[in-house]
């Protein structure tokens, strides 16, 4: 799963060099047509377009911990990512949804960073923040972006302890040995797009790390060279509390965390991806991921899927041997068509399972435009989940 | 038919219009000047603070600058309190233009709500990561075009961290908006890296409401602290407010003058019209007819008269701005933004002033002219006596209810506006006194041609002192003005002279080294430190006896900015300094103990303290209190001044010393012990090596230029009452021509005539002169003794200055004969012999 931090590859770098259009604002006054986009902000020659001047991942690597946990400036594009189902410890009624994810993009290559840079500010890191907390309940999707330059120490990773941080967002481990368990401090301001709200948990993992692809090398074109490094907690235990329109509530549920860096971009046949992370009930988890190709460009759509066991063990599964069928599609205000409600078949392993959203409206309608939503999962096996989709529209 | 027979009568004495007018113009012209140019400069500093401040609410500031780190925690804190970085410095550019600029680094990222200057970039191809990755600037389109810098073109910048080469890469629209003027905006890592600030940042801007700021300034270690946006931004305006007064009082002596112009003038041509008025009248015209016409016909006068000085103002205030500007650059080291303001508010506020004026000025005479029954508006002598029965009965009753008045305000504690009242009922007073003056001045002139013996062998003298008495009713009002024309520029140039010597005095004490020593400055405000090393040498030179050097930081103290000096203070620096009270000896020997400062007269007026007292300063390390061991007089900043010894200083702050002063042994010359310097060192540092003696004649000399403002307005002043007196003279003469034609009638040949008008002008300005004098020197006294030290807070004594006296005999002298030439030339060309009218 290339998903999360695609787009904003893929936003910001087709939109610099072709200067598309139509992009949304960096600031959310978007009446003064003046204001800095996004893309102005990040654009122009001074960003290192050629994939070539950044380190790219290469198969055979195996990854090292705690190292590999913070940030690999080298590469261009690196995200640490978490989604969760929650609900009210005293009310299995109330459900929830979080995510949270901390993109960092490099302008430049260390290298080509001015050579007596001695500020701290003049790091060519470049972080955006997004948060979001779903409220079933109420049928309401919050959310909220924040951007941030490295800076001395404004966003960033370290490793002791093992913290990943964007201004006050703050993924935080227990320990120096492994980055779980960690707290994970998010709130919401007025500074922020979006309402005001905040989330305090403690993410236990239930289960060890586990390596997507080969060994966490995970290409995402059939041609060779196009992959990232991506690893992945895939059941963590959460334990805290969310606070939105001053109140506050004590939570109970499920996370999933990757982290994923590379410095390559989608092909330019590739419109974009669906991605499910599900947690079922009988202890296994899967993670399937579509690459689908546009229509035109006649090739095939790329997949890569992963099933793990109750000890976390990668359990063998072709992604060819999976059937997706899209039950139902949901238009949202923003206009844009998302399939909404999945059947998933694996005859393999007796999986027929229904995917369907905690609610349609879980659009993220930020900088870049995503679906990033709960879900849960009945048919053959019941279970819970997170499904991104990108590039709609 | 009133307005025709205005017509006529204007027709064939147009001169009497034309000063009418002319009267009006300038004394509007000079406070539109004043107010215009003092609006100005007021919304100039203002605008310079606010473009710095945008909508920021709150500021975290230190007494040296921020660590970054601060920063990094407060963004870290979960509070997320809106905030935003700066670094800020002054800068200047070196393409010749010399202009300087305010450099402001920011986190583009973090600049949306602050300042939106960002906004109007144009001009594509400059993002955040172009920003951040080289040192390229965005400034105003119009301060790109002041600087002849073009885009994509290197500048270069005189900085505190030596020149810098930066790039243009993107211009502002600012269509002209002031705000963004004489800005240079980069990114502050850039800004870092330029100006050798690494780890530092100059501010936390922040946007907060009251409950956050409470919580923010909990947070906050001690070291730094909170300030208000609204509590900095009313202290600069502070700074410059005693100046503004000043001016303003300034233009307002013009305004009363112009209008003393007006009402002399309006009641002439009343006078002059009164024949016709009284066959008008005796035709059937009412009281309340006659008074609307003369209220209508003087309200277009007056418009007339004040457009046509309100635009003379403008231009006026045009040349005043700049003086005004330099003089505060001069003061305060800020920069301002040139920009002449014409509000509505302004404008209607002059409009009113100047119709309103005349109206007040020329209501009484109307009144009475409407009043008078027909008979007796054909009779002069009606008038003249009643002019003198009136201006007794004025006299004994308003001069000393206003002299009681003025002493009451100077007496008690009634501030600045007290004084300045106090300065008006003395003027008034004094030109109360002006008619039973000139009766006395004639009447012992006349006791002394009688005794003497001359009336007898030349009776056109007492002719002379006779006639001059009987014309009061007309000339009266004229003297009055040239009386409060000229005291008050005795009263504002002795004010002024004592000023300079006061100052020139005390420099002349506080410049007592041989030589003093700092590193070239190149930006007004930023002091570059000397090396250790270097002072630790000076010290081991020989021929010097002892090394003072010079530190100094910025503190808040009672609202308003005040320097904190530094010296070792060896024993050959201190007969530099003269207390306001106190022993020499025992405040010395008080300042050897810890924690112990000197404050300047201004600062003790201005905060109430005194020896002893404690004076809480904030340190590097917070909120300390100091003890005021004494308070010595000083010009230098009327914020006041704050010294103290190196070492108490070195133990709450951190500033290093920025100036050395040598006293060298007596067989050794400044100029010897200048060159030796200048050969070892001179070649590492750009050294400005300084004789006391040129120190003091520029010191002197950047005194001097804040006075040329105030000299300039004098001279306004003194031209507007001069041009006016001589209209309103002029008219007077013009208009004896009846009189005349009887003294021709009567055998009076053309040495005789002239002899008798000038003589008679002459008389009159010897009269004003002389009540000028005393009126003047009192202004002066008061101006120095209770305006300045209420205005600035510091005492200057008062030193009376013969030479001012002399001018005040000339001026009104000069004015009133040259007032009478042109009418004696005339009227002794004519030979004619005209029939009573």
């Amino acid at each position: 799963m290339i998903r999360g931090f695609y787009p904003i590859v893929v936003v910001v770098l087709v939109f610099t060099v072709i200067g598309v259009a139509g992009h949304r604002w960096l600031f959310n006054e978007p009446q003064s047509a003046a204001e800095f986009s996004l893309t102005d902000f990040l654009s122009s020659e001074n960003i290192d377009i050629d994939d070539g001047l950044f380190k790219k991942a290469e198969p055979g690597y195996v990854l090292r911990f705690p190292q590999d946990h913070i940030a690999h400036p080298e590469f261009r594009s690196e995200w640490w990512y978490i989604n969760g189902n929650l609900q009210h410890r005293d009310d299995a009624q109330q459900r929830f949804g979080f995510q949270f994810t901390v993109f960092r993009q490099a302008l430049r290559t260390q290298k080509r960073t001015q050579q007596q840079a001695t500020s701290g500010w003049l790091a060519p890191q470049f972080y955006m923040g997004h948060a979001g907390l779903g409220v079933f309940t109420q049928n309401r999707h919050l959310v909220a972006e924040r951007f941030s330059r490295q800076g001395p120490g404004l966003a960033g990773t370290s490793s002791q302890p093992l913290s990943v941080w964007l201004e006050n967002w703050q993924l935080r481990s227990e320990n120096d040995q492994d980055l779980f368990p960690a707290q994970l401090n998010v709130g919401v301001q007025h500074n922020d797009a979006g309402g005001s709200f905040s989330y305090r948990l403690r993410l236990i993992p239930e289960k060890p790390r586990v390596y997507q692809g080969d060994q966490g090398y995970s290409p995402k074109r059939p041609e060779p060279g196009f992959a990232s490094y991506y690893y992945s907690y895939t059941r963590l235990r959460v334990e805290g509390e969310i606070r939105f329109d001053d109140q506050t509530i004590p939570v109970t549920g499920a996370a999933w965390y990757d982290h994923e860096w590379a410095s390559n971009s989608l092909a330019s046949y590739q419109s974009g991806w669906d991605w499910f992370s599900l947690q079922l009930e009988d202890g296994r988890e899967l993670m399937f991921m579509v690459l689908r190709s546009k229509d035109e460009s006649g090739q095939a759509d790329f997949r890569q899927v992963s099933l793990f066991s109750q000890s976390g063990e990668r359990l063998p599964l072709d992604a060819g041997n999976i059937a997706l069928d899209v039950l139902e599609h949901w238009q949202s205000e923003s206009g844009v068509i998302w399939p909404s409600g999945w059947n998933m078949k694996i005859p393999e392993y007796d999986l027929d399972l229904r995917i369907l959203p905690r609610q349609k409206t879980q659009e993220n309608n930020l900088s870049v435009r995503y679906w990033e939503g709960a879900v849960s999962v009945e048919g053959s096996h019941a279970g819970q989940g997170y499904v991104e989709l990108t590039g709609y529209e | 038919m009133l307005a025709r027979a205005s017509l006529r009568h204007f027709r064939h004495h147009p001169w009497q219009l034309l000063l009418l007018l002319l009267g009006i113009t300038l004394g509007v012209a000079v406070v539109s000047a004043i107010e215009i140019t003092t609006d100005s400069a007021r919304h100039s500093f203002r605008e310079a603070q606010i473009q710095l401040y945008g909508r920021t609410t709150h500021r975290i500031v230190g007494q040296t600058p921020l660590s970054e780190s601060l920063y990094v925690d407060l963004r870290k804190h979960p509070a997320g309190w809106r905030s935003a970085p700066v670094i800020s410095s002054v800068v200047k550019d070196r393409s010749g233009k010399n202009l300087l600029l305010q450099l402001i680094g920011v986190d583009p990222l973090r600049e949306r709500g602050f300042r939106d200057q960002l906004n109007r970039l144009s001009g594509s191809g400059i993002g955040f990561s172009g920003l951040q990755a080289n040192p390229m600037v965005v400034m105003a389109r119009t301060t790109a075009k002041q600087l002849g810098a073009t885009l994509n073109q290197p500048l270069v910048l005189d900085t505190a961290n030596g020149v810098q080469r930066v790039t243009l890469m993107g211009v502002l629209d600012d269509q002209g908006d002031p705000r963004l003027q004489q800005l240079v905006l980069m990114d502050i890592g850039q800004a870092q890296q330029i100006l050798g600030l690494q780890g530092q940042i100059s501010h936390i801007d922040l946007i907060l409401s009251e409950k956050e700021a409470q919580a923010v300034a909990q947070w906050l270690p001690d070291h730094v602290r909170l300030e208000a946006t609204s509590t900095v931004l009313s202290e600069k305006a502070q700074l410059a407010n005693a100046l503004y007064f000043n001016l303003q009082a300034l233009g307002l002596l013009a305004l009363v003058v112009g209008l003393f112009l007006v009402f002399s003038s309006v009641s002439f041509s009343l006078s002059q019209r009164r024949p016709i008025f009284a066959q008008l009248r005796a035709i059937g015209l009412t009281v309340g007819e006659l008074y609307r016409y003369l209220i209508v016909e003087l309200v277009i006068i007056a418009l007339i008269g004040t457009v046509s000085g309100v635009v003379l103002g403008v231009a006026l205030a045009q040349v005043l701005l700049e003086l005004m500007l330099n003089t505060l650059a001069d003061l305060y080291a800020t920069s301002p933004l040139e920009l002449l303001l014409l509000e509505p508010v302004t404008l209607s506020k002059l409009l009113l002033l100047g119709v309103g004026g005349c109206l007040l000025a020329a209501w009484k005479p109307c009144r009475e002219l409407a009043r008078i029954t027909p008979v007796s508006l054909q009779q002069r002598f009606v008038q003249e006596t009643q002019a003198i029965k009136q201006s007794r009965h004025l006299s004994a009753y308003w001069v000393p209810v206003l002299s009681g008045l003025a002493l009451v305000l100077l007496w008690l504690d009634s501030g600045l506006w007290g004084a300045f009242m106090a300065v008006a009922a003395l003027l008034m007073s004094g030109a109360l006194l002006m008619p039973a003056a000139l009766q006395g001045l004639s009447r012992v002139l006349e006791r002394l041609l009688i005794v003497s013996g001359v009336s007898l062998k030349q009776p056109l003298w007492l002719m002379l002192v006779r006639d001059n008495r009987r014309n009061l009713s007309r000339t009266g009002i004229a003297a009055m003005a040239l009386m409060i024309a000229i005291s008050a520029t005795v009263g504002i140039g002795g004010m002024v002279g004592s000023f300079r010597d006061a100052v020139q005095l005390w420099l002349g004490e506080r410049l007592n080294a041989d030589l003093y020593i700092s590193q070239t400055r190149i930006l007004p405000g930023v002091r570059q430190p000397l090396p250790e090393l270097f002072i630790a040498e000076l010290e081991t030179l020989e021929g010097v006896e002892a090394v003072a050097t010079l530190r100094r930081t910025r503190l808040s103290v009672a609202g308003r900015q005040v320097h904190l000096y530094a010296s070792e203070l060896p024993v050959k620096m201190r007969s530099a300094y003269r207390f306001v009270s106190g022993n020499r000896d025992v405040i010395w020997q008080q300042l050897q103990q810890p924690d112990h400062v000197l404050i300047s007269e201004p600062l003790a007026n201005r905060t109430g303290l005194g020896i002893g007292d404690s004076l809480v300063l904030s340190t590097v390390a917070g909120d300390q209190p100091f003890i005021v061991a004494g308070v010595y007089y000083d010009y230098g900043s009327d914020s006041g001044r704050i010294m103290t010894r190196a070492d108490t200083f070195s133990q709450h702050w951190v500033e290093q010393p920025y100036g050395v002063s040598l006293f060298l042994s007596d067989s050794h010359s400044p100029t010897e012990i200048a060159h030796i310097i200048r050969q070892r060192w001179g070649g590492q540092w750009d050294l400005s090596i300084q004789h006391a003696s040129v120190l003091l004649a520029r010191s002197v000399e950047v005194f001097n230029r804040t006075f040329v403002i105030t000299d300039v307005l004098r001279l306004l002043a003194l031209v507007v009452a001069f041009v006016g007196i001589l209209s309103s003279l002029l008219a007077i003469q013009l208009e004896r021509q009846h009189e005349v034609s009887l003294l021709k009638a009567l055998g009076l040949n053309r040495a005789e005539l002239t002899f008798l008008l000038l003589g008679q002008s002459l008389l009159l300005g010897l009269g004003a002169g002389l009540v000028a004098i005393p009126v003047g020197e009192l202004l002066a006294w008061t101006l120095t003794g209770v305006v300045q030290l209420r205005a600035f807070g510091w005492s200057i004594p008062y030193q009376p200055d013969l030479y001012n006296w002399l001018i005040a005999l000339l001026l009104s002298m000069a004015a009133a004969g040259l007032a009478s030439l042109y009418p004696a030339w005339r009227f002794a060309r004519h030979t004619g012999i005209r029939r009573w009218e």
